[in-house]
């Protein structure tokens, strides 16, 4: 489900001004798997993680007209998830992020189905353990700009850090992806 | 100057990747490839999208906003006026589509067995007794006709339905939070890792680790149902601790309330019979993709749901919904199966709406249904 930013704006006025639940289920299908693995990044924990973007996609409704006024909703959404973790994460006096990766059962509607698999060649399974080797802040930086396509501006925002620090933090990533792939130059 | 070219390099890949390159940018990075090819496939491989989630983020959005959509119900924020009507032929379509939803049937065969309940009435629809049977303890009854809401000391919340009791301290002291529960209640349960809540329901105690849930334990039916909406529970069975069963969002657990054989695990998807000694894992209902409902907690909305269900059970909840009670002339009648959706209906438009998919005769003298 895809929707570009006219369809968004779009919809929050319906879900502002009309109270549309239908508009309000489009909105939460666009953004919460994305959220969702962005808040679990966070705090690493899919339980919280869970309940955090639903009660920030809670705020949506419940802020009524507001919502209208909300410039870029997609920013909002990802400040305010990445804000709420950092409240949990503060609150449960984490300032190391727990490694639950022993505790499978914790995700919501598991469906293993084969369109939900994902296949990933070698190298980008290399990539992604590079990816993991880096600080919980390096690797959130470059997975908003990389994958979710966020702005430098935009990163900046929603984690509350300066232009630097996100050109240090990508310079660190890609080195340390250049690395783990240099393996595979040979056979090039 | 090696080190420098290289973190320009990876300024300006970076100001790519997140589409903050201005055109000048790019001719520059264009360049740097040229004079240096050992970059090119870093650049390649980058530059590829690839899939925004990882593999451990297994995540059906559709039964995530089935959960969010029932804990916004519940908190009183979707207009219930503004919502369509369901049309009995939409509901016969969806009658196909509830079999593909049982994707996980195990059978294991655990000790069940049945603890006599009692049961007490209490006042209408508006009013719940309160009353301190033993010292300290609270008791919330509700009868036939009506549903109430409690909030524990704790700050749980709890819809009791129709025809329910649940007893619980009246202040939750100690290391855990318990309450007992008899006929069908929906929790929404305050976060505390320190003091599990646990429910006792005869032979089954439900401990609870997340947080929205639902449990059904009519001592009138033969099954104790208990539908998970969100976070995730720890079912034990009294006398047998070791054996625990943990369950998942929008998992169903259904056990016999008879007794039990020992049998080992299988896995059978698609089927839909639960068998009658044992104890089955399965999904929660989902009723609709339109309206993201599950008929489990369709109850918490004021909401009736029946799925292919036989007129005499439907009367079983008619009975306890309205405080009425059914009487059957005739056998054939009580076989007759009926789908349907009923929002905050009276019990004439309910019975109204259920003539129009197949008639029956009725007459409704004081709180007695007759069927013919």
């Amino acid at each position: 489900m895809s929707l570009v930013k006219q369809d968004i704006l779009y919809l929050q006025n319906r879900i502002a001004y009309v109270r549309d639940e239908q508009a309000y289920r489009k909105i939460f299908f666009h953004f919460h798997r994305s959220l969702f693995s962005f808040a679990n990044k966070i705090v690493h924990n899919s339980e919280v993680a869970e309940e955090v973007v639903s009660d920030v996609l809670m705020k949506i409704w419940v802020m009524e007209n507001k919502l209208a006024q909300v410039d870029n909703l997609r920013l909002y959404l990802y400040t305010a998830v990445k804000n709420t973790c950092f409240t949990y994460l503060s609150k449960n006096k984490l300032n190391t992020i727990p490694i639950d990766s022993l505790i499978e059962d914790q995700t919501p509607g598991i469906d293993n189905t084969p369109e939900r698999q994902m296949i990933f060649t070698e190298i980008e399974q290399e990539m992604r353990i590079a990816v993991e080797k880096l600080s919980p802040q390096c690797q959130l930086v470059f997975r908003l700009i990389k994958e979710e396509g966020f702005s430098h501006k935009d990163v900046c925002i929603i984690l509350g850090i300066s232009q630097n620090t996100i050109e240090t933090h990508m310079r660190l990533a890609l080195k340390s992806i250049k690395k783990s792939l240099s393996a595979y130059l040979f056979f090039k | 100057m090696n080190k420098i070219t290289e973190e320009k390099f990876y300024d300006l890949l970076s100001l790519k990747l997140s589409g903050d390159a201005t055109a000048e940018d790019l001719a520059l990075l264009e360049e740097l490839l040229l004079q240096n090819s050992q970059w090119q496939f870093l650049y390649d491989e980058i530059i590829k999208v690839s899939p925004a989630f990882d593999l451990n983020d297994d995540l059906d959005t559709e039964l995530a906003y089935s959960a969010h959509y029932v804990k916004m119900k519940i908190r009183g924020l979707f207009d219930e006026d503004a919502e369509n009507q369901l049309s009995i032929a939409n509901l016969y379509e969806t009658n196909q589509k509830r079999r593909s939803v049982y994707r996980k049937l195990i059978y294991i065969g655990i000790a069940a067995s049945l603890f006599a309940i009692i049961l007490y009435s209490s006042i209408d629809k508006n009013q719940h007794s309160v009353s301190k049977t033993l010292a300290s303890l609270n008791e919330i009854v509700t009868k036939k006709g009506s549903k109430t809401n409690i909030k524990l000391p704790d700050g749980t919340k709890v819809w009791l339905n129709a025809d329910s009791k649940i007893v619980y301290a009246e202040s939750f002291i100690g290391s855990t939070r318990e309450v007992t529960l008899i006929g069908e209640a929906y929790f929404d349960v305050v976060h505390d890792s320190m003091h599990p809540f646990i429910i006792h329901t005869g032979k089954e105690d439900i401990k609870v680790l997340g947080t929205a849930f639902n449990v059904r334990n009519y001592p009138s039916e033969k099954m104790l149902e208990t539908t998970l909406m969100r976070g995730k529970i720890e079912v034990t069975f009294k006398g047998r601790p070791d054996e625990k069963i943990v369950l998942k969002p929008l998992e169903k657990l259904i056990v016999s309330k008879e007794s039990y054989t020992v049998v080992n695990a299988v896995n059978r998807p698609n089927s839909t019979q639960v068998p009658e000694n044992k104890i089955t894992l399965t999904s929660a209902t989902y009723f609709t993709q339109k309206d993201s409902m599950v008929v489990e907690t369709a109850w918490v909305n004021d909401k009736m749901v029946f799925i292919n269900q036989p007129l005499e059970k439907i009367a079983e909840e008619l009975e306890r919904n309205f405080g009425i009670t059914v009487i059957f002339k005739s056998d054939i009648v009580k076989g007759y199966r009926y789908t349907g959706v009923f929002d905050n209906q009276s019990l004439d438009k309910v019975l109204e709406i259920i003539q129009l998919s197949r008639k029956i005769d009725y007459r409704i003298i004081d709180k007695k249904l007759v069927i013919e």
